[in-house]
């Protein structure tokens, strides 16, 4: 036995010296925990403490904010003020038909930089003021065009061109809710109109300089009251497809999603959840997939949904079936890819990303560090994704970030900041 | 510095930690985690998986600490956690079919020197992770059988069985000391 003992020893030493512990990994746990977890321990390991319900209660809304805002993001501006990086200069204007990813410049208030999806700086928009502190200010999905207010009920937004010219004279009239379709030219528009008695649901396509063209009247219940704390909202939009994801959400939990045909409002499908059982849903941007994220993913202590799962519209049966710990971000641009978080994405904690394929689940490119996903972009004419990445620690509304363009093949390029995030 | 493997854990310790104090956590667990790690490394074979199943034990380490106001040793209460982290991320932390250890690259990169320790190592790697874990924790981290029960919820006997049981599976033969 002390034989063996020793040969099995020096077995798994074998096993042990070929992957070490990483050099810093003490330090950085400890100080992720710690400065992670707010709530204090729970008592005995056995009952839940009701601090964990409310920092869970924060990330939920965190969550259910910031994934609102994945698509366009649409953050609160003001003019930076942050170290530069050294080789800034002025690009000159964005070419036009090339899809770009913006960040502030910040050595310029009111200079925008675009990178190409190579990582390479191609243009520079300059406002003719500052990004205003308190409003709202994003780029569409391919950045050839820029939407500047806050995107709440009956808001208003100002559309700007690729040169960061206005359009559209003033500003356009005010909708429940709006997104960029997956043309990156139109608009998706969601309404309760007429005013009055005889109000409906209507949804719509437009594009940013002119009210929408055609709605059609959607089977959404019209007792569902537009104010508060429900809302109606898109979980995605394609003109392409010609199909548009509603989903109904009460104190930001979403418990039921619509499909609808956008031509005719005809309903595709219709799926209702027990409440607090999810905590999003994430549909593909051609429309083809819905993810159904489990409340899980946001470390609820109760009851959510046993898993996340994704399913196909065209049938709407479950085609993949996730831990409910893992939450879908976003899905690229032909439905072959998901960006997922394995950890929660919430304020101060840094946030676990993968990338899988949606067949398959085999995982194409992890990140496991100790930065806080700050936005995802789609690359627009490519599998791939734009993932923005900050410090857990900078709890500012425009948070200095990296970008990291990840290709569908794994292959990642990362554009090292500071920049401030539009 | 408080000799945490064996010893009941100060309650002034837990008490601090619990308040957040960054030096007694990390006296606490920030001590386990490279024998966490090698827990998991043990367990998933494979360097990601296992980094990744210590932090998350770490955090629920961190949820538990009222644990150890029993009297617990920190020790083998934080190895507990790792090792059903590990049992958590192998019964399919989300997509069931992949994300299984990678065997094939785990023996890649391992030198075997000899015929005899080739055996052994191919053994090694043939058991399964719930053979793997006694063996390891008791002949690798050299804890004793009464940690290696608390680890595998077994008493000390019982624990005593699972090594040995575990061993007859690499060497058939074996008898017990």
């Amino acid at each position: 036995m002390a034989d063996l003992r020793t040969e099995i020893k020096d077995g798994f030493d074998k096993e042990q010296l070929a992957f070490p512990p990483p050099p810093a990994m003490r330090h950085e746990i400890v100080q992720a925990v710690v400065s992670g977890r707010q709530g204090n321990p729970v008592d005995g390991g056995r009952q839940p403490n009701l601090q964990w319900v409310a920092v869970a209660a924060a990330i939920l809304i965190t969550v259910a904010i910031v994934a609102g805002l994945m698509s366009v993001r649409l953050a609160q501006r003001q003019v930076p003020a942050y170290p530069s990086p050294a080789t800034l200069k002025d690009y000159g204007p964005p070419p036009a038909g090339v899809p770009l990813v913006y960040v502030q410049d910040p050595k310029h208030p009111g200079w925008l930089i675009g990178f190409d999806w190579s990582g390479t700086p191609r243009g520079t928009v300059k406002l003719a003021q500052p990004v205003d502190p308190l409003t709202a200010f994003g780029q569409s999905p391919d950045g050839s065009a820029f939407a500047y207010g806050y995107n709440g009920k009956n808001s208003t937004i100002q559309f700007l061109d690729r040169l960061g010219q206005p359009v559209g004279g003033p500003a356009s009239p005010g909708y429940q809710d709006q997104m960029w379709a997956d043309d990156g030219r139109q608009m998706c528009t969601l309404e309760w109109s007429p005013p009055g008695l005889n109000a409906q649901w209507r949804l719509g396509l437009r594009l940013p300089d002119a009210p929408a063209s055609r709605t059609s009247v959607v089977a959404l219940d019209p007792n569902i009251v537009v104010s508060g704390i429900i809302a109606v909202s898109f979980a995605g939009c394609s003109a392409r497809n010609d199909e548009a994801v509603i989903q109904y959400s009460y104190m930001g939990r979403p418990s039921a999603y619509w499909v609808f045909r956008i031509s005719d409002g005809k309903t595709l499908a219709h799926l209702t959840f027990a409440t607090n059982q999810e905590v999003n849903f994430v549909a593909s941007p051609d429309g083809t997939l819905i993810a159904e994220n489990s409340a899980k993913s946001t470390s609820q202590i109760a009851p959510a949904a046993p898993s996340t799962i994704i399913r196909r519209v065209s049938d709407m049966s479950v085609i993949a079936t996730l831990d409910p710990s893992v939450a879908v971000l976003a899905f690229n641009r032909d439905s072959s890819l998901a960006l997922v978080a394995t950890t929660p994405w919430a304020p101060g904690i840094a946030t676990h990303l993968e990338i899988i394929e949606v067949r398959g689940g085999a995982v194409v490119w992890r990140l496991d560090g100790n930065a806080q996903l700050s936005s995802v972009l789609v690359q627009p004419d490519g599998r791939g994704f734009g993932v923005l990445l900050q410090d857990p620690r900078d709890s500012g509304v425009h948070p200095l970030v990296s970008i990291v363009i990840v290709h569908a093949d794994g292959t990642a390029k990362t554009i090292l900041g500071p920049y401030p995030h539009l | 510095m408080h000799d945490l493997a064996v010893n009941q854990t100060p309650l002034g310790l837990v008490s601090a930690a619990r308040a957040g104090d960054r030096e007694a956590f990390d006296d606490l667990v920030g001590v386990q985690l490279e024998a966490g790690y090698r827990v998991a490394l043990a367990i998933l074979r494979d360097p990601d998986e296992a980094r990744d199943a210590v932090q998350e034990a770490a955090f629920k380490a961190w949820s538990r600490l009222g644990q150890l106001r029993d009297g617990r040793a920190a020790r083998p209460w934080f190895l507990t956690i790792v090792a059903n982290q590990c049992r958590s991320v192998r019964r399919g932390k989300w997509w069931s079919v992949v994300r299984l250890p990678s065997l094939d690259r785990m023996s890649a990169d391992f030198e075997i020197s000899s015929a005899e320790s080739a055996d052994l190592q191919r053994g090694l790697a043939r058991l399964s992770a719930e053979d793997r874990l006694p063996l390891f924790l008791h002949f690798y981290l050299d804890l004793p059988l009464e940690e290696v029960g608390v680890v595998l919820g077994l008493s000390p006997a019982g624990a005593k069985t699972r090594v040995y049981r575990a061993a007859r599976k690499l060497r058939p033969g074996l008898e017990l000391d």
